[in-house]
C-alpha cells in the first residue's frame, strides 16, 4: 500500500502541470486590462538573477512585451536581450545535457521541458527589440535588430525543412514505426474531432512574418542611409507585398524605388488583440474494457484556438486600418508543421507508460492500479505559448497633420485618442499595441531619423 | 582524515572545479580560439591590412610630404550594418594610430559629422573673457586646420547555409578616403572575413 502511495505521489509531482497558478493568473489580469499588475507577475516570474539576467524564457518573452506596452523600451529591451541569451542555450543545448529533461518528458509530459521558442517568437522578439532600439532614437543598435530578424527569417525556412525531413527519419527509425504511421494516418481525424479545419492552416510562404518584414522594409525607407539601406528596403516591401497584396505595402514599395521623395506622413501599425493559443485536447481510452491487463492509457495534444481581437480597426478620420498580416496564420502554419512531431512524442510516451503499467500489473493488481492513476495524472498537454503576441497587423497611411496631432479614434463605443506628434514635420511610425478593449491601447511614435529626404 | 576520505574529497573538488573555466590571460600572438561573431583578432587584422592598403596609395601621400607636411583626417561615419552589437570605433580608433604613427596623417578632433570629437578646441576660444585666465595662453582663432580627408566606411554581414549542420558568415570590412576638396574618393578599400561555424544556433 506504501508503495502504492508513493508512486500515486511521484505522479502528482512529476505530472508537470499544464497551466500553472501563475499562467492563470497572468491571463486573468490581462483580461481584466490590469496592465500593471500583468507586468509585475511577467517580470517575477521570469526569475532575474543576481546579474539581472532573466532564467525563465516564455516569462521573459511576455515580460519584455509588457514592459514595451508601458513604454519601458530599455527595460523591456534588456529582458529581450536576456530571452535571446536563453534561446541561444535551447538551439545549442547538447543531447546528453537535455538527456535528463528528456527521461523525465517520457515518464510525465513536455511541460518538464524548458519551454523551446517557436520560429516566430524568435522572429518577434527581434522585431521588438528593433522596434524599442527606434523608439528610443538608438539607430544603430535598431539596425543591427532588424539585420537579426532578417537571418531569423532566413532561417526559418531552413528550419521547416530540416524539422521535416527529421520527422521523417524518426518514424522510419521508430520501433513502432507501423503505429506511428497509423496515428499519422488519423492526425487529420484529430484535428476534425477538435472541430479544426486543418486545410485552412497552411503557413505564409517560407514560414516569412509578413509583418516583420514590412517593418524591416519601413525602417530602411524611413532611416536609410544610402543607396544599399533603400535596396534592402525595397527587396523586403517587394516580399512583403507579394505575402499580404497591401495597398499601403504597395504604395511604400513604389517610394522605396524613388526614395528621394519620401514626404512628412504618419504610418500607424495596428498591433491588435491576442494569439492564438493552445487547448488541451484528450484522448482517454480506459483499456481495461479492452483487455482486462490495464486500467489506463491515453493522449494529450494541444491544439489552437483562434486568437481574439480587440478591435475590428482603428481610424483617423474616415481612413480604417487595413489588413497587413495575421499572427495566427503564421502561428497556426507553425503549429501545423511541428504537430506530427508532438503526436509521434505522445504515442512514444502513452505506449511507454502503457508498458510500465502492464508490468508493474503483472507484479501486482495494486500497483497497476497506482501506475494507471499516475499515467492519467500525468497525460496533460504543453499548453505553453506566448500568450501576448497579437491576433493580427494593420495598416494605415495618413498625411501629417497640420496641428502637429493625430487623432485616432477606436470604434465600438467611440474613443478619441490625441496624439502629439514632433513639431519639425517628418515621416513617422505611430505603433498602437491593443490587447483588448479592458485595457487602454499603448501608442508610442517613432520618428525617422531624418526631418525628410 | 585517513588517504582515502582525503583522495575523495580531492576528486570531487577537481571534478567541481572542472565545470568552471578560470579566468586566464589569452596569448594574443598565438590565440586560435575562434567565434561567430566579429573579435579582437578580426579588427586588429582587418585595421592592419586596410592601413596597409591605404598606405600603399599614391594619392595618399601629401604632396609636400617630404617637408613634413600631412594629411589632416576626419572620421566621419563608420556603418555597422552586422548582426553583431559592435562599436564601430573598434576598428577606426586602430586605423587612426596607425595612419597617425606613420607619419602621413594628423587626425582632427575638432571637427565631426555629429559635431566635434573633443569639444574643448571650441570652448577654449570661450577663455578669452576670462579674467582668470592669462590672455596671452588664450588660443587665437583662425588657427583650427580644416580636414583634407573624411573616412567613412560599413562594415556588412552575410550569412548563408554550407550543409544542415554548417553555416559560412561573410564579414566584409569596407573603407572609403574622401577627398573634401573635391568630394572624389581617393581610396577604397574591403577586407572580408569568411567564418564557418555551427548551423544550430544564430551567428551572434
Amino acid at each position: 500500500m506504501r508503495r502504492i502511495l508513493v508512486t500515486c505521489a511521484c505522479a502528482i509531482i512529476l505530472a508537470g502541470c499544464a497551466t500553472p497558478e501563475s499562467t492563470k493568473n497572468y491571463k486573468l489580469e490581462l483580461q481584466a486590462g490590469n496592465i500593471p499588475a500583468a507586468t509585475e507577475r511577467a517580470v517575477k516570474e521570469s526569475d532575474l538573477n543576481k546579474a539581472d539576467q532573466p532564467e525563465d524564457l516564455l516569462w521573459s518573452l511576455e515580460a519584455g512585451t509588457m514592459l514595451r506596452y508601458e513604454s519601458l523600451n530599455e527595460r523591456s529591451n534588456r529582458m529581450l536581450d536576456g530571452a535571446e541569451a536563453l534561446m541561444k542555450d535551447d538551439d545549442t543545448r547538447g543531447a546528453v545535457a537535455s538527456g535528463g529533461h528528456q527521461v523525465a518528458a517520457v515518464l510525465t509530459n513536455d511541460n518538464v521541458l524548458p519551454y523551446s521558442p517557436n520560429v516566430y517568437d524568435t522572429v518577434m522578439l527581434n522585431t521588438y527589440k528593433a522596434l524599442n532600439f527606434w523608439q528610443l532614437g538608438d539607430y544603430a543598435n535598431a539596425r543591427v535588430e532588424w539585420n537579426r530578424t532578417d537571418d531569423r527569417q532566413r532561417r526559418a525556412a531552413e528550419h521547416f525543412e530540416s524539422e521535416i525531413a527529421k520527422q521523417r527519419d524518426e518514424i522510419a527509425a521508430s520501433d513502432n514505426a507501423d503505429l506511428v504511421n497509423r496515428s499519422l494516418a488519423g492526425s487529420n481525424a484529430i484535428f476534425e474531432k477538435a472541430g479544426v479545419d486543418v486545410e485552412q492552416w497552411a503557413p505564409y510562404a517560407g514560414y516569412i512574418n509578413p509583418a516583420s518584414l514590412y517593418l524591416h522594409g519601413l525602417y530602411f525607407l524611413l532611416n536609410g542611409e544610402s543607396k544599399a539601406d533603400y535596396e534592402k528596403s525595397r527587396v523586403s516591401l517587394e516580399r512583403a507585398f507579394a505575402l499580404t497584396r497591401n495597398a499601403q505595402v504597395k504604395a511604400d514599395l513604389a517610394s522605396a524605388r524613388k526614395p528621394s521623395k519620401i514626404k512628412p506622413a504618419v504610418w500607424i501599425v495596428f498591433e491588435n488583440g491576442m494569439a492564438a493559443s493552445k487547448r488541451e485536447l484528450r484522448v482517454d481510452l480506459p483499456l481495461f474494457l479492452v483487455t482486462g491487463a490495464m486500467h489506463y492509457t491515453g493522449i494529450a495534444l494541444p491544439m489552437l484556438e483562434n486568437g481574439v481581437a480587440a478591435y475590428d480597426h482603428i481610424a483617423v478620420g474616415r481612413q480604417q486600418s487595413q489588413h497587413l498580416a495575421s499572427m495566427d496564420t503564421i502561428i497556426r502554419g507553425e503549429f501545423k508543421t511541428r504537430f506530427n512531431a508532438i503526436l509521434i512524442r505522445e504515442i512514444i510516451r502513452a505506449t511507454a507508460k502503457t508498458v510500465m503499467q502492464k508490468q508493474l500489473n503483472d507484479q501486482n493488481p495494486w500497483l497497476g492500479l497506482a501506475a494507471a492513476v499516475a499515467q492519467a495524472a500525468s497525460t496533460q498537454a504543453d499548453l505553453r505559448s506566448w500568450l501576448t503576441l497579437p491576433h493580427d497587423f494593420q495598416l494605415l497611411k495618413v498625411p501629417y497633420p497640420g496641428n502637429n496631432v493625430l487623432t485616432l479614434t477606436l470604434p465600438g463605443p467611440e474613443t478619441e485618442i490625441e496624439i502629439p506628434l514632433p513639431q519639425d514635420k517628418r515621416p513617422v511610425l505611430v505603433y498602437v499595441r491593443a490587447l483588448n478593449t479592458a485595457a487602454a491601447p499603448s501608442i508610442q511614435v517613432l520618428p525617422s531619423r531624418v526631418a525628410s529626404l | 582524515m585517513n588517504t582515502r576520505s582525503l583522495l575523495s574529497v580531492t576528486t570531487l573538488c577537481l571534478a567541481l572545479a572542472g565545470c568552471v573555466t578560470p579566468t586566464h590571460y589569452v596569448d594574443m600572438k598565438n590565440d586560435n580560439v575562434a567565434v561567430m561573431g566579429l573579435d579582437y583578432k578580426d579588427f586588429e587584422n582587418a585595421a592592419t591590412e586596410l592601413v596597409n592598403q591605404m598606405l600603399a596609395s599614391p594619392l595618399m601621400v601629401h604632396p609636400k610630404s617630404n617637408q613634413g607636411a600631412r594629411y589632416v583626417l576626419t572620421v566621419s561615419n563608420v556603418i555597422n550594418d552586422t548582426a553583431q552589437r559592435i562599436d564601430t570605433e573598434q576598428l577606426t580608433k586602430k586605423i587612426r594610430i596607425s595612419l597617425l604613427n606613420s607619419g602621413r596623417f594628423v587626425v582632427t578632433t575638432a571637427v565631426g559629422l555629429n559635431g566635434p570629437e573633443d569639444a574643448m578646441t571650441a570652448k577654449s576660444r570661450q577663455l578669452k573673457s576670462s579674467k582668470m585666465i592669462n590672455q596671452k595662453t588664450v588660443k587665437k582663432n583662425g588657427r583650427v586646420i580644416a580636414p583634407d580627408f573624411s573616412l567613412s566606411g560599413k562594415i556588412i554581414q552575410r550569412n548563408n547555409r554550407v550543409d544542415s549542420s554548417t553555416q559560412q558568415v561573410d564579414y566584409y570590412f569596407m573603407l572609403t578616403m574622401t577627398n573634401l576638396d573635391d568630394g572624389l574618393a581617393y581610396w577604397e578599400g574591403e577586407y572580408p572575413i569568411v567564418k564557418r561555424g555551427d548551423n544550430r544556433t544564430v551567428s551572434w
